[in-house]
């Protein structure tokens, strides 16, 4: 059975919910976005603003190819995918950050952090801010994650968390806010 | 739960509790339901201020009068720092208002949402200083806050090309 086949095995597994499935779904997405993502980021000027959001739908048009995923198992996919895009922005950022050709600080182009900060945010300042949230309130920060690093709507969200959307647009009004302040774009600091 | 989470979970329904209500009615809210914890005042009221400042375009936004923008400002422009015509990211330039002490403000067309906004942009010597942008904040808030009082008032602080920019 060859890689991408596979892929789609696992998919409709999952669709029938199979939890085994997606255990062995994780490390497969895991590699196709590191491929990708790889690849835009050796195109990469220094100071490029990085798009994760494109990127994990490259991804999901590779996996899923021509298949019809209904939107559920979409919301999911999407889901996995943003923790995967998160921690494969980081890995590089630190790469890079260690091999001393950026400063660690490249900024990333994010739907939340946008809300945020109205500007593009230091990816490892932003993944720093989520792992803190985590600590006190980690439903929130898997939130954050999913709407900032799998480019998810609140629908979507919203049924991945099983709540509903208003709910989720409640939360993120909260992450928002708290984020602002965490991040020092908070009136408050000095 | 620990100490900081159940905390932190207080503050969080406080603060969502506080922003169902009008804005001119959150402060005495947040202030009768916080009774003695000053702390959680205070936590509260940092959240609601950040909340103002980062509402999302999909919130409702009063359509606001440049010129009351514009007579605010001192009658000055010692640095031309963007003209008309200029496009920077989603704003193009439409005509200079003044300057302020941090910055030279514009009337700009924000392309993508199709409304006029005032746009403030900081010189880049100011912007390297997270002080000065701390500043520049509060000066849009003071700015906004004097045409009305009880909304949220600042559209963004933006960054293009280098260029930081307030948008107003």
């Amino acid at each position: 059975m060859d890689r991408s086949s596979d892929i789609a095995g696992l998919l409709d597994g999952w669709r029938r919910g199979d939890r085994e499935a997606l255990e062995q779904l994780l490390p497969l997405v895991y590699s196709e976005l590191r491929r990708i993502a790889a690849r835009q980021l050796k195109k990469e000027r220094p100071g490029h603003t990085l798009q994760p959001t494109a990127l994990v739908h490259e991804a999901y048009l590779r996996l899923a190819e021509q298949r019809q995923v209904d939107w559920q198992n979409e919301a999911h996919f999407f889901g996995v995918a943003a923790q995967v895009m998160r921690r494969v922005l980081v890995d590089h950022a630190r790469r890079r950050s260690a091999a001393k050709r950026g400063d660690g600080a490249e900024l990333v182009s994010l739907e939340l952090a946008r809300d945020v900060a109205s500007t593009d945010l230091p990816i490892l300042a932003f993944d720093a801010a989520l792992d803190r949230l985590a600590e006190f309130d980690p439903e929130l920060a898997v939130l954050v994650e999913m709407r900032a690093f799998g480019g998810l709507s609140n629908e979507q969200v919203a049924v991945i968390l099983k709540t509903s959307p208003s709910t989720v647009k409640r939360e993120l009004r909260t992450a928002k806010a708290w984020l602002t302040n965490e991040l020092g774009y908070g009136g408050r600091h000095e | 739960m620990s100490d900081g989470a159940a905390r932190w979970h207080e503050v969080k329904a406080l603060f969502q509790a506080a922003i169902e209500r009008s804005p001119a009615e959150r402060a005495a809210f947040v202030a009768a339901a916080a009774g003695n914890d000053d702390d959680l005042r205070r936590e509260v009221e940092s959240l609601l201020a950040a909340d103002a400042q980062s509402a999302s375009i999909d919130d409702v936004r009063p359509d606001r009068s440049t010129s009351a923008v514009r007579a605010t400002l001192p009658n000055r422009l010692d640095q031309q720092l963007a003209v008309v015509g200029d496009r920077i990211g989603s704003y193009e330039v439409l005509e200079s208002l003044g300057a302020g002490s941090m910055g030279q403000v514009y009337r700009a067309r924000d392309t993508k949402l199709n409304r006029d906004v005032a746009l403030k942009i900081v010189p880049d010597v100011m912007a390297k200083n997270p002080g000065h942008l701390t500043q520049v904040v509060r000066e849009g808030q003071l700015l906004a806050s004097l045409n009305h009082p009880n909304i949220a008032s600042i559209y963004g602080l933006e960054e293009s090309r280098g260029v930081q920019m307030l948008i107003l």
